[in-house]
């Protein structure tokens, strides 16, 4: 069971500091409104902590073509249904702080991004992700057997930035003792230009080790060779909530500590920045 | 809890124990050299067995309680006028000078002698002077008018007699040994045993440690070992149990008593008529076969399940018995049917609640049935156990070779136990062998069908396999002949087993047809020695037999190895056929030697290199290992010269030389030697006792021995698997009491138990190391990303977040009722800033708001009446000061643990539950068994300011000491020590708020009464009008407690069995256990007399409690007392004295507790005249004790050096009025002491010099109990309505105005109330906080 207080709060402190700023194109009202600043949790949707920005542009926007806001980075139209945390590792290598994101009230990316008409569609969309995650954990059991208000107390957890409010209830989606030993890792392989990698994995081998990260990225990589695999990933770098966590680490306790409320572990493989190299 | 401990043996005859909480299995007894055991039968204090002689031996576990056992003779003496007292004026009709207490036996000191070999007397006799706590002078003499009648200390004007008493002790000094039962009592062809069970611990009415200890003799007959108990661990006598004409092969006794046996022929029986009063029953009642031809081998009871295996071993379960009803109820004895189960096995074994352990008819692996509990007694699966050998013992070798190790040097011992020690040369390579797997072995044998003789025994081992000459193969065929007639095979032991499994039998029959027609004169049959000595009697036969040029000469051996006594053909030459030469090939090169086994045209064993061991042959080209096992006797000494060969002497466990060269220059001995004589049975022996061991040092060569004899030559050899150390033939499961087999790590499947390992702690899943770097990289991120930006907006505004819920509140005042109130808890965003507890509620439909700091808080605990759970209380200072705390009701139980869950949590600061409790604290339990402490805060606070923040655990009594080390005694009397961890409890030991908390169980036992009232024609009945009390009531008659209402103190507690009537309550009972009285009011009796018109009796019910705190278990031995000292430590390694009383009175001192083990090493016992039930250590080390007669002793001479101190001193006078002490606190200077009535007294006049004090100044009643402190502060518990106050029970006071002019101090001040049960002040000093 995740346990690790400290790890914990940890992971749910983490924040990125943002700067929206209003697509130029965009501007109606003469002049191109301040950006705004935004210390936005890494845990959670941008739709669900937008709102101020939202409000702070719209005054600027031509009330005619006034859609739904949506957000893009460098071109790239972020989805709304990651967690904060992922967008900003997959996009931006984590080396550009404060995070520079434009706003757009018109030409919604259609092909690209989901509408989001109101909270409750990501609240339907986070407990929807949380039941897959139980499904591969526990055989969906565990949130089966969870009352209504449980669910709940997850998304209020979530949505007002309440760690124990959250964590009261997701500790026991978090079981992983004895009978209730993760069935298979609910884990989630993000990078650019790609879909998302998903496949089962088991937290422990046949031979009763844990897993670590290593075996996990050698598994979606299936065929790879090892050569090749530690190839690739000389140049590339495994994020995790922001970090880099050793290849040696067992999976089970990566699922247990650093996955995003959605009870996912979000993987970015993302390029190594070449400065850095 | 005594330790659960499940008893193994494996083929060798070593006796492994498994405790229910290690991991891992360790030997017992393996430094007794030679003792091997064949079979066990186990509970929890101690095992019984059968060891390789056939003998009966009694293994008594270790505790730290001697077994010791007072002898009283009294000396008694008549007065006369003319001489005064004197035994010369003794009447012809009085007792003789020297007689027991009620004088009908006459025992002198002299004639006393210790029961057996392994008692010693402690020192030498002496008198006894305390006479019921008082002392006597006049050399402890005790005076009446006549012999019958009543005594006083003092001699009266018609004082006739006198007599005193004279004590001494004898101690058990074979404990952790295998002690050898006395046969003499048994006529001798009978006194070889093939069968043990021991069971009836929980049969009722028996004195302490009773065991119900049944045996076989080799002729089948069936004797008991009488008078087992705590303070006779051997029992007596033996007593003849009469079958009629059946013979029996096997036993086996239930917890409860209930015996059921196994005949020759496969029939079961099962003994009727076992009671508390007659424990060995009275007739055999024959059990139907389950089916026409199903012949049983081997049963096994538990308390409500029997399980029996046929001889072809199909498992069989008998439906409808019930251990409990038994005694009463002959059908529940016999049960119902037979069903017939998945598996084949060839043991099987339960535990005390039915849980089923069976070794493998096949692969001979452990296993264990899953999903058996009380309402599924025949269980889910059979599933394979994987038993480990303690990791310690292995470590020293980094192969498995290391196991041998050991082994080798049990061999050696063994045969020295048993044989003359000849004192050759050892190291002479004998042997050498490669293990095969046994699977394999076995496959690859019976492919091959070649000339090999196996016997696959259901017991045991392996095969062997052997060339047997024409003659040796018809002499083996007369074996087995032999061993179909049992009866008739009075020159060896006869295993039950073999005999019973006719299947094992044929198959050996059939490969004897398979023996070679080799013409080998010496060679003799090698057969594996499984534990069964079967094995033993077909050599026997065959050596004996005399028919064999080689063999007449029958050596005992004892193949400890194996099992038993087993005799062993050994072949020696005194008929002349002595094997002049003896070939001995040696070769390093597995190929060529294979190569020359095949010229010779004789059995060829391939097995797979794949087996474990093989990895340590130097050579592994070949995947063909064989084993030859050729013993040669390059002794000087002649064999010759005796008939009686020890074995020992000629071979030799090759212990590390067997490289080729040593095996070629053994080669040119033999080519000089003239006799040679070649033991391939006892080197099979050996081999299987050093498997590991030949293997890692020698090459996989083989010998071929081609003795020379008169008619011809041939080569002989033997190929053996040898035993794996592991490789298990007999369990006992009666002294592993299985509550919950999740939480016993080795009943889990290998993944389970690897990856559940206690989840508490992660380190077990992440090294500290790489979770360090992994919270580096979050907290190096959080700085970059977050800390830098700290001027930007939040995105979520922080609110304190709520949570609500609708309770019932209690309103006290002269209409006082419980209220619906919604009450809500606002908690600051951080931790420990604050928050409030709001409760909305409407008197008079007016909506009123009442808030409660969450800082003003001092204490919150739940109430003990199991019927008011969703209760807990809320104490503020002020609501304390008036003891009148916020109850609060919820809905339900579970929604009161999450509020005090929550409540706890958010005023973890408050309370300091988020760290160590420090030295200097107060430690109190209450009525429920929760845990909480005071840990003073800098400023001094008024007693009810006092915060109480509550620990995991649930513990009974609490002892602290100024150096901070805390003990605790749980309600089973276990005695827990604090980690120096927090949390637990309705914590558990996941959250963050926990830290060093380990599982901790305990046992709590229910009682009620059953009351009935006699009427005139209708006789007792609980029908019709009871006037005075209701038909099911507690002890006092006036509660209501039927069986059904009655509830388990809270939801996490268990019922571990059903409702049981006591037959051990106060007062005694009768046959059914009822007592009777003329009304309940007045005292009962155990037989109805004239005058009774009611009766009652109680039944109890035990139930138990899982949870987790900050307290680890300090072994098996229970208290019900203990003591720290109270003296401050100078140093943190200088040692800390406890003292403690065990359940039986003695009292015991732990030796190396130091502030950084706090849980010490092991026990002293410290030895005392009587019986104790309370001990402390007062300042400057003063021990004070309490004996359970009430006399008050006194023992000097304690230090951190001395933990014992030097002797008793008794203390007088006793208190006045008849009172008699049961408990004693012995503060700095002061001691106080509780009597059975609940009045507290007061030591007075203690000074330095006289430091026993004068006497006993009564201060108060309804105490229960009192604690001392270092600067004699005092705190008590008291019952309900103390003094003039009106309060509940369980209310804490401490005493005021205690100076040095009144020690005794003036008055009591509440501390909190009600509720408690113990307090421990006895670190807690008011001076530090003075100073701070």
């Amino acid at each position: 069971m995740a346990e690790d207080r400290e790890v914990l709060r940890e992971i749910w402190e983490g924040r990125i500091p943002v700067c929206f700023t209003l697509a130029e194109e965009e501007v109606y009202s003469g002049e191109q409104p301040d950006p705004y600043y935004l210390l936005v949790p890494r845990q959670s949707y941008f739709p669900l902590v937008t709102d101020k920005v939202q409000r702070h542009f719209v005054q600027s926007v031509d009330p005619e073509k006034h859609g739904e806001m949506w957000l893009e980075y460098e071109g790239q139209p972020l989805k709304w249904h990651y967690p904060v945390g992922v967008l900003f590792d997959l996009f931006t290598n984590g080396n550009c702080l404060p995070w520079k994101i434009t706003a757009h009230f018109q030409g919604f990316p259609e092909e690209e991004l989901l509408h989001c008409p109101s909270k409750e569609a990501i609240e339907s969309h986070f407990m929807s992700v949380v039941k897959e995650a139980d499904a591969l954990k526990h055989r969906g059991q565990l949130v089966n057997n969870m009352q209504k208000k449980d669910h709940k107390q997850l998304w209020t957890g979530l949505q007002n930035d309440k760690f124990d409010q959250f964590w009261s209830v997701n500790k026991k989606l978090m079981e992983s003792s004895g009978e209730d030993m993760f069935k298979y890792i609910p884990y989630r392989i993000y990078q650019i230009d790609r879909p998302y990698i998903q496949k089962l994995f088991r937290p422990v081998t046949e031979e009763g080790d844990y897993n670590t990260l290593a075996d996990l990225l050698k598994s979606v990589n299936g065929g790879e060779s090892t050569d090749n695999r530690e190839e690739v990933l000389k140049n590339r770098r495994v994020l995790i909530q922001g970090i880099e966590p050793p290849l040696e680490t067992p999976v089970l306790w990566l699922s247990e500590h650093l996955s995003y409320p959605d009870n996912f572990l979000h993987i970015c493989i993302v390029n190594k920045i070449k400065n850095e190299s | 809890m005594a330790k659960q401990r499940f008893w193994i043996v494996n083929s060798s005859g070593n006796v492994f124990t498994l405790c229910t909480e290690n991991r891992y299995f360790k030997e017992v007894g393996k430094d007794q050299g030679g003792i091997k055991i064949k079979r066990v039968s186990a509970c929890e204090s101690c095992a019984w067995g059968i060891g390789h002689d056939q003998q009966v031996y009694t293994y008594i576990c270790t505790t730290d309680v001697p077994i010791r056992v007072v002898e009283t003779i009294y000396e008694n003496q008549r007065w006369a006028p003319w001489s005064g007292f004197s035994n010369k004026n003794l009447l012809r009709t009085d007792r003789s000078n020297w007689s027991n207490e009620s004088g009908d036996q006459s025992r002198t000191r002299e004639e006393l002698t210790l029961p057996s070999e392994y008692w010693e007397w402690e020192e030498d006799w002496f008198i006894d002077e305390n006479f019921k706590g008082e002392v006597t002078d006049r050399g402890g003499w005790q005076y009446a008018t006549d012999f019958p009648r009543q005594y006083s200390p003092e001699p009266k004007t018609l004082s006739m007699v006198r007599k005193r008493k004279w004590l001494r002790f004898r101690k058990y000094v074979a404990t952790g040994k295998w002690a050898k039962i006395n046969v003499e009592d048994i006529e001798v062809e009978d006194n070889s045993f093939i069968d043990i069970a021991v069971g009836g611990f929980n049969l009722p009415g028996q004195p302490p440690g009773f065991l119900s200890v049944w045996t076989i003799t080799i002729n089948g007959k069936v004797y008991v070992r009488k008078n087992v108990c705590i303070n006779c661990p051997e029992g007596d006598s033996w007593e003849h149990i009469p079958t009629d004409t059946l013979g029996l092969v096997n036993i086996s006794v239930g917890p409860t008593g209930l015996v059921w046996a196994v005949t020759w022929d496969g029939l079961v029986l099962v003994r009727l008529g076992i009671n508390r009063d007659n424990v060995y029953g009275a007739t055999w009642c024959e059990i139907p076969y389950p089916k026409e031809n199903t012949r049983m081998m081997q049963i096994a009871l538990g308390t409500n399940s029997l399980w029996a295996l046929s001889r072809e071993g199909k498992v069989w379960f008998r439906k409808g018995i019930d251990g409990d009803q038994a005694w009463f109820n002959k059908q529940s004895a016999i049960g119902t049917s037979w069903v017939e189960m998945v598996g084949e096995f060839c043991h099987i074994s339960l535990t005390p609640n039915d849980q089923v352990f069976a070794i493998g008819l096949n692969d001979r692996k452990p296993y264990f049935r899953t999903g058996v509990n009380a309402s599924d007694l025949g269980g889910k699966t059979w599933q394979p156990l994987f038993l480990q050998e303690d990791i310690n013992r292995l470590k020293h070798a980094s192969s498995s070779c290391s196991q041998s190790l050991d082994e080798t040097d049990d061999v050696s011992s063994e045969y020295t136990y048993l044989g003359t020690p000849r004192g050759t040369p050892r190291g002479t390579p004998i042997s050498m062998t490669s293990i095969p797997e046994h699977d394999n072995f076995r496959k690859t044998y019976t492919s091959d069908k070649t000339e090999c003789l196996s016997i696959p025994m259901c017991a045991m081992v392996p095969t062997t396999n052997t060339i047997f000459t024409n003659s040796e193969k018809s002499n083996c065929d007369i074996n087995l002949d032999n061993v179909s007639h049992v009866n008739q095979n009075i020159n060896s032991t006869l295993c039950d087993d073999i005999f019973i499994k006719g299947s094992n039998l044929s198959n050996i029959s059939n490969e004897m047809e398979n023996i070679s027609n080799g013409n080998t004169p010496i060679s003799t049959g090698t057969i594996s020695n499984n534990n069964e000595n079967v094995n033993s009697s077909d050599v026997n036969t065959l050596s004996s037999d005399g028919n064999t040029p080689t063999s007449n000469g029958n050596t005992p051996i004892s193949n400890g190895n194996n099992s038993g006594s087993i005799e062993i053909g050994t072949i020696s030459n005194d008929n002349g056929n002595i094997p002049e030469k003896s070939a001995m090939t040696a070769c390093d090169n597995n190929e060529s030697e294979i190569k020359q086994i095949n010229n010779n045209g004789k059995n060829i064993i391939k097995t797979n290199s794949d087996d474990p061991f093989s990895d340590d042959r130097n050579d592994t080209e070949s995947d063909e290992i064989m084993n030859f096992v050729t013993d040669i006797d390059e002794d000087d000494e002649p064999s010759i010269e005796s008939d009686n060969v020890n074995v020992q002497s000629n071979f030799h466990v090759c212990d590390a030389v067997c490289d080729d060269t040593s095996i070629m220059s053994v080669d040119k001995t033999y080519g000089t030697e003239e006799e040679l004589n070649v033991f391939p049975k006892e080197s099979i022996n050996m081999l299987s006792m050093v498997p590991c061991k030949t293997i890692s040092h020698s090459a996989p060569g083989s010998i071929s021995v081609t003795p020379t004899s008169e008619i011809e030559v041939t080569e002989m050899f033997t190929l053996t698997p040898a035993m794996p150390r592991h490789f298990w033939v007999w369990f006992s499961g009666m002294g592993c009491y299985i509550e919950d087999p999740s939480s016993v790590k080795w009943l889990q499947t290998r993944r389970d138990s690897e990856s559940s390992i206690d989840s508490s702690n992660i380190k077990q899943i992440i090294s500290p190391n790489l979770r360090a770097v992994l919270l580096n990289k979050l907290c190096h991120r959080n700085i970059v990303e977050v800390q830098q930006f700290q001027y930007i907006e939040q995105a979520v505004d922080k609110t304190s977040w709520m949570k609500k819920s609708s309770m019932k509140w209690y309103r006290y005042g002269y209409r006082a009722n419980w209220e619906d109130v919604t009450v809500e808890l606002e908690q600051g965003l951080q931790e420990g800033t604050g928050g409030a507890i709001t409760i909305h509620y409407c008197p008079r439909g007016k909506p009123v708001i009442m808030q409660i700091n969450l800082s003003d808080i001092v204490c919150i605990k739940k109430i003990a009446d199991p019927n008011l759970q969703p209760v807990f209380k809320i104490h503020t200072a002020d609501k304390t000061n008036k003891v009148q705390p916020y109850l609060m009701m919820t809905s339900s139980e579970a929604e009161t643990d999450e509020w005090l869950s929550t409540l706890l949590s958010a005023n973890a600061k408050e309370w300091k539950l988020k760290q160590s409790v420090k030295p200097g604290s107060i430690w109190s339990t209450t009525l429920r068994g929760d845990v909480y402490v005071h840990q003073p805060n800098s400023s001094n606070v008024k007693f009810y300011e006092m915060y109480w923040g509550q620990l995991g655990g649930h513990l009974k009594k609490i002892e602290t000491s100024s150096a901070g080390v805390t003990w605790a005694l749980g309600y089973d009397y276990t005695p827990w020590v604090y980690t120096g961890g927090f949390g637990g409890g309705l914590f558990r030991a996941t959250s963050a708020m926990s830290k060093d908390c380990h599982q901790q169980t305990d046992t709590r036992t229910i009682y009620t009464y059953e009351n009935q009232k006699w009427y005139p024609v209708i006789g007792y009945t609980n029908k019709g009008f009871l006037t005075d009390c209701y038909d099911w009531s507690d002890s006092t008659g006036r509660q209501d407690r039927s069986k059904e209402t009655i509830k388990l103190p809270s939801s996490h507690w268990q019922w571990s069995c059903e409702w049981c009537i006591d037959f051990d309550a106060p007062g005694k009972v009768d046959q059914e256990g009822w007592q009777y009285s003329g009304n309940f009011n007045k005292p009962f009796h155990p037989q109805p007399g004239i005058r009774d018109r009611v009766r009652r009796r109680r039944w109890y019910r035990k139930c138990r409690l899982s949870t987790v705190g900050p307290w680890y278990n300090t072994g098996p031995t229970t208290l019900r007392d203990i003591s720290l000292q109270i003296d401050p430590i100078t140093s943190i390694t200088q040692q800390i004295v406890l003292w403690g009383v065990g359940i039986n009175g003695n009292v015991l001192c732990r030796v190396g507790i130091t502030m950084k083990n706090p849980q010490g090493e092991s026990w002293i016992n410290i030895a005392t005249d009587l019986p104790f039930t309370s001990v402390s250590l007062g300042g400057n080390y003063r021990a004070w004790g309490v004996a359970k007669d009430g006399s008050v002793w006194y023992r000097p001479g304690v230090s951190s050096k001395c933990l014992t101190g030097t002797r008793w001193l008794q203390v007088i006078p006793p208190p006045p009025a008849d009172a008699i002490l049961t408990y004693v606190s012995a503060g700095q200077t002061t001691v106080w002491a509780l009597d059975t009535k609940g009045n507290l007294w007061f030591r007075e006049d203690i000074t330095p010099t006289f430091p026993e004090g004068t006497r006993w100044v009564y201060i108060c009643n309804k105490v229960y109990h009192v604690s001392v402190g270092t600067n004699d502060q005092v705190m008590i518990i008291t019952g309900s309505n103390f003094g003039k106050n009106k309060h509940g029970n369980g209310m804490m006071y401490n005493r005021i105005g205690i100076t040095s002019d009144t020690p005794s101090g003036t008055g009591w001040q509440m501390v909190i109330g009600d509720g408690w049960q113990y307090v421990s002040c006895r670190g807690f000093n008011n001076h530090t906080d003075d100073k701070l």
